[in-house]
């Protein structure tokens, strides 16, 4: 599998990948710049869990269409060359499909690495109240970077059924809307869970525990741990996987 | 004498059925080893879908596959394919890659030293390209780096699916000679598809012909040949007496634009209906014997289906 990593790293246009990425990671910067344009007292005290509950909404936007331009770009350099029937014969279709969901893997825990990057250099520019509380950073990256992959998962699978890649990058902007959108139905928890995208506020590590509309005084809380969540995107996971490698297995070229 | 041959290719009934039609239709494939075998069929015949299956790209509605002798299964299979070189319908490359770094890909799937790289360039004719990205090949260059990565490895058997197609007629004879050496410098069999007749009779030595899905002709290129031997033509000043003669003496005939067509026979033979017809006093002012070119041979072997179901050429 190694082998089979390393060759997509080969055979895949990295530069364009890794500018991708770095563009993506300078618009998450550039967000949190602008909403932090002139912060106030209020912001700069309740700074780090304002952000960590802000980060989710950003995450829902832009992941999982970042994920699928690079689930795209994955897929259809394969499509483009019409080298399914040549790598068919060459490697089991199984090892091209998980040496494409490594490869995803790997840039959705480097952006999950990176928006935690971002959150921290931000807040220290900004310089929020307190230390940054890593603990709680670190561990809504690894579920969100639960979700990121299970976003990717989905665009991989339709990227590698579709040959116009029109269709799936349609499906992950579409899925990001309908994400922020079931984000407001509060009263639906179950909803926010069954819609992927939705989770990564249903995952958040604050939220907004109060707002006086006089005052303009927001006050944030911590959230516990949100099992059914973790356990959705799980689901989630292993759906797409298993949906995924039997679509490969059954590929006819 | 026919010839003995090891086979490397056998299928047994392999079939493929979209929905209710047989694409393929329990087909028996017997490629000797060494052999350039020729694939021929109109467009739609079913080639394609043949190559597809020898090589896992599709999977059989029924039947079996042995390459090497051994089984094709699902634990063996790309370890025998590994053996093998293809190139199906269109090449496969990576656009934004140069050639040489698309065979070193290649290389690296087959588990091939890159050190024959320079070898199969010089073979295919692309060392002079190997720098350049394949997306900005032409379509000639493009099927020799297709070939080139067929051949890395210099596998056992080769499987090419209209390998000249797209190509001009110069890069038509260049890719029909690199196909014809291989048997004899490299030990390789090839397994070659076309709907050309002419390109088949000049490549192969084995064929296969195969007509909306089933099998139809499957002998050395020897036989299909023989298979030529051509009606006599007789040129006679009283036709219709002529056929009248030869009918009483249970030896059929037709009349075709004035000429007396009669069905193949021993030289011996055609020396007696002269003389029978001489002493009946008929003047004989031609005999002649209509050889079948390939194409009448493949449209007499699919009683005239060709037409119908694809183009010949």
């Amino acid at each position: 599998m190694n082998n089979y990593l390393k060759l997509e790293f080969r055979k895949n246009h990295m530069g364009m990948l890794l500018f991708l990425t770095a563009a993506f990671l300078g618009l998450n910067l550039m967000w949190l710049m602008i909403s932090l344009q002139n912060p106030n007292e209020s912001q700069l005290h309740w700074g780090w869990m304002m952000m960590l509950a802000q980060m989710p909404i950003i995450g829902a936007v832009l992941s999982p269409t970042f994920m699928a331009v690079i689930a795209s770009r994955i897929a259809d350099v394969e499509h483009k060359g019409s080298t399914f029937k040549l790598l068919y014969t060459l490697q089991s279709r199984t090892s091209l499909y998980h040496a494409k969901l490594l490869l995803g893997m790997i840039f959705a825990a480097g952006i999950s690495i990176g928006q935690a990057l971002v959150l921290i250099a931000v807040g220290n520019i900004v310089h929020f109240e307190g230390s940054a509380p890593v603990e709680k950073i670190t561990l809504y990256y690894i579920m969100s970077f639960g979700v990121t992959f299970a976003s990717y998962l989905l665009q991989l699978d339709l990227s590698l059924r579709f040959r116009n890649q029109m269709a799936p990058l349609a499906i992950g902007i579409l899925g990001s809307f309908c994400g922020l959108f079931v984000m407001y139905l509060y009263q639906f928890r179950i909803l926010q869970h069954i819609v992927l995208w939705t989770n990564y506020v249903t995952l958040s590590a604050s939220v907004m525990s109060s707002y006086d509309p006089e005052t303009r005084i927001v006050q944030y809380e911590w959230c516990p741990v949100n099992w059914y969540g973790i356990a959705a995107v799980g689901v989630w996971t292993i759906m797409l996987y298993l949906w995924g490698r039997r679509m490969a297995e059954r590929r006819e070229v | 004498m026919k010839q003995e041959w090891k086979t490397v290719v056998a299928t047994q009934n392999l079939s493929k059925k979209y929905g209710n039609q047989y694409s393929v239709k329990q087909i028996n494939l017997e490629v000797p080893e060494h052999a350039i075998y020729g694939f021929l069929g109109p467009n739609g015949a079913g080639k394609s879908t043949t190559l597809k299956m020898l090589l896992g790209l599709t999977e059989p509605t029924e039947g079996s596959i042995r390459i090497f002798g051994k089984p094709v299964e699902a634990k063996n299979r790309i370890e025998l394919l590994r053996q093998t070189g293809s190139l199906i319908e269109s090449p496969s490359y990576y656009g934004h890659l140069t050639g040489e770094d698309n065979l070193k890909l290649v290389a690296a799937l087959k588990n091939v030293n890159e050190n024959q790289i320079p070898e199969i360039l010089s073979i295919v004719n692309l060392e002079e390209q190997k720098t350049k990205k394949a997306v900005h090949y032409s379509l000639g260059m493009k099927q020799r780096l297709g070939l080139a990565m067929a051949l890395l490895g210099f596998p056992r058997l080769l499987i090419l699916d209209e390998p000249t197609n797209g190509l001009d007629p110069a890069g038509i004879q260049e890719m029909r000679e690199l196909i014809a050496s291989l048997p004899g410098i490299y030990e390789m069999s090839v397994i070659v598809s076309s709907h050309m007749l002419s390109e088949i009779d000049l490549l192969a030595n084995y064929v296969g012909i195969i007509d909306r899905g089933n099998l139809i002709f499957q002998n050395s290129l020897e036989q299909l040949h023989l298979q030529s031997r051509g009606n006599l033509l007789l040129r006679v000043d009283q036709p219709e007496r002529a056929k009248i003669v030869l009918q009483q003496r249970k030896i059929s005939a037709v009349i075709s634009e004035g000429k007396l067509l009669l069905s193949p026979m021993r030289d011996v033979d055609a020396g007696r209906i002269a003389r029978l017809l001489m002493e009946e006093g008929m003047e004989i002012y031609r005999m002649e014997s209509h050889e079948k070119t390939l194409e009448e041979i493949f449209l007499s072997l699919t009683h005239g289906s060709a037409e119908g179901s694809g183009h010949l050429e």
